[in-house]
């Protein structure tokens, strides 16, 4: 019988790597997101790493801008990345598309 | 065609057609009844998304999805069947059987609460009725192993692998406690997430019921075999899994109200994000796999990326035996209605007023004593211990062992004091 393994293993290959890439580009996201509220002073990190309330206003109008704005970039980056990684896969998949 | 109702004319194989056309639209609709859950649930539970707006925006990607594509429907309705020398050598009376197997068997795991695949007993169904019709010769195994049995067990194993570890990724890049609650914004992706899983949903169960109903028309001489769906089949089968989808939605939110298993948002979108690209990708290939069973492997994949967490096996073996089961047992009955099929017109109606007894009778059984409704992701939640479970456990064990002593002692003291007295027992 000739059973194609070789499909099977990819969509197992298809999976991981398109569920984890997703995944991570996400959560990177998630991350520089949360970097740019606390640089901005919407919370203060201590210095074992703990995270206390703002001391400041938020947002922070002594906060650096730039550092701030770009680390909201890159998160949207991150998001965008996402998005388009989910569109071309719908893309590869919907035959009227080629 | 061997086993075509005699000398019976024309117009009485197009009723037939019709009937088959229904009842496999009617399985649809209960399909997308049955599986709203399992995209919509943990973003409802989680909050993600009002119950309102998750159950709608199911319904459109359901219906969106039934049009991307034609892959797996095609390989149902091409792949399966042997074709003999006049063609393919099943009638529409048997995929007439096949499915009120495969309705009647749906019936009975949704009242047993088993987390039951109903594309699973759709295939089974077919397979029995289709043996017991026209013979072993055919049904076309390989094709069978390839495109159905195989990714059957395969497609669980794999999204719960997958599962797994986009959790412990996701996990691992938002750890805590240097960045605060950015895992909140887990929130905001499942809203995506689930909607890719409710698109999977549309491109893989909705092609099932249009491989179906193809199948039927070429069985029935009213298509070549050469010809691929008609685009009539792909909306009428987009349109019903859609309406089921959203009538489905009142499941969820009365399911909520009696309390679901927590899932973490962070699981969530993980575990969604596996659902959908094991979907997707094997939709793709032409592989029709069970989308309950490839959410609740994800769910369970999910649940143990959790540090800490460990398998309930008395949960988790209620879906395994529900996983093996469904197929033969959804034959089974197929076989047994094709039986009754084979004396023509007479057994078709039994098997149809049969049918519909069964189900009209679980149905009110149903009615008459509540039973909560299984919905698939959160039995697959509650097959995974987290830590606080696993320690109430455990400090529940030592409660009742130390309660257990305590009796015994008292018990002992009591029987001391009365050897102690003077007189024995009075």
């Amino acid at each position: 019988m000739g059973i194609d393994w070789g499909a099977f293993l990819l969509v197992a290959l298809v999976a991981v790597v398109s569920a984890c890439f997703v995944v991570s580009v996400y959560s990177v996201g998630l991350r520089f997101w949360s970097a740019a509220d606390t640089r901005a002073g919407k919370y203060t990190v201590k210095d074992d790493g703990t995270i206390g309330p703002a001391t400041a206003g938020f947002p922070d109008p002594n906060a650096a801008a730039g550092a701030v704005r770009m680390l909201r970039a890159l998160a949207v980056v991150c998001f965008v990345l996402c998005g388009a990684a989910v569109l071309y896969g719908i893309y590869l998949i919907v035959p009227a598309f080629h | 065609m061997p086993l075509r109702l005699g000398h019976l004319p024309a117009v009485d194989i197009t009723l037939i057609v019709v009937l088959v056309i229904a009842l496999a639209l009617f399985f649809d609709f209960t399909n997308g009844f049955h599986d709203t859950a399992n995209a919509m649930a943990t973003p409802i539970a989680t909050g993600a998304m009002k119950p309102t707006v998750a159950v709608s925006v199911a319904a459109v990607l359901n219906l969106v999805g039934a049009f991307l594509s034609t892959a797996v429907a095609t390989s149902i309705s091409h792949g399966l069947i042997n074709e003999g020398p006049g063609g393919v050598a099943i009638s529409p009376e048997m995929i007439f059987a096949g499915l009120i197997g495969a309705v009647v068997w749906n019936m009975i795991t949704w009242l047993r609460g088993l987390p039951s695949s109903s594309s699973h007993a759709l295939f089974g169904g077919l397979i029995g009725a289709a043996i017991v019709g026209a013979g072993f010769d055919s049904v076309n195994y390989a094709a069978l192993l390839t495109v159905v049995i195989i990714p059957a067990f395969l497609s669980p194993v794999i999204a719960a692998l997958v599962s797994l570890l986009a959790t412990r990724i996701a996990y691992r890049i938002t750890r805590r406690p240097v960045f605060p609650n950015e895992r909140g914004g887990f929130r905001v992706g499942q809203i995506f997430t689930s909607s890719m899983v409710s698109l999977a949903h549309g491109t893989n169960d909705a092609q099932k019921t249009m491989g179906v109903i193809t199948l039927t028309l070429i069985a029935s001489g009213a298509q070549s075999a050469n010809q691929g769906v008609q685009f009539w089949v792909v909306v009428a089968c987009a349109l019903a899994i859609a309406l089921g989808t959203y009538t489905g939605g009142w499941r969820i939110i009365r399911t909520l109200g009696s309390g679901i298993t927590e899932i973490r948002a962070t699981q969530g979108f993980a575990a969604e994000a596996s659902t959908a690209a094991t979907i997707l990708a094997s939709s793709h290939l032409g592989f029709a796999l069970s989308t309950t069973q490839v959410s609740s492997g994800s769910i369970i994949g999910a649940g143990l990326g959790r540090r800490g967490s460990k398998i309930q096996w008395s949960t988790a073996g209620k879906i395994v035996i529900a996983w093996f089961i469904t197929l033969p047992a959804a034959a089974a009955v197929g076989a047994i209605a094709s039986g009754i099929a084979r004396f023509g017109v007479v057994g078709l109606v039994i098997d149809a007023v049969a049918g519909g007894i069964v189900v009209l009778g679980l149905y009110l059984w149903s009615l008459r004593k509540p039973h909560d409704s299984a919905i698939e992701i959160d039995v697959a939640a509650n097959a995974v211990l987290t830590r606080k479970e696993q320690r109430g456990l455990q400090r529940k064990k030592r409660a009742e062992a130390v309660a257990a002593r305590r009796a015994e002692l008292s018990r002992e003291r009591t029987l001391r004091r009365m050897a102690g007295r003077k007189g024995g027992r009075r």
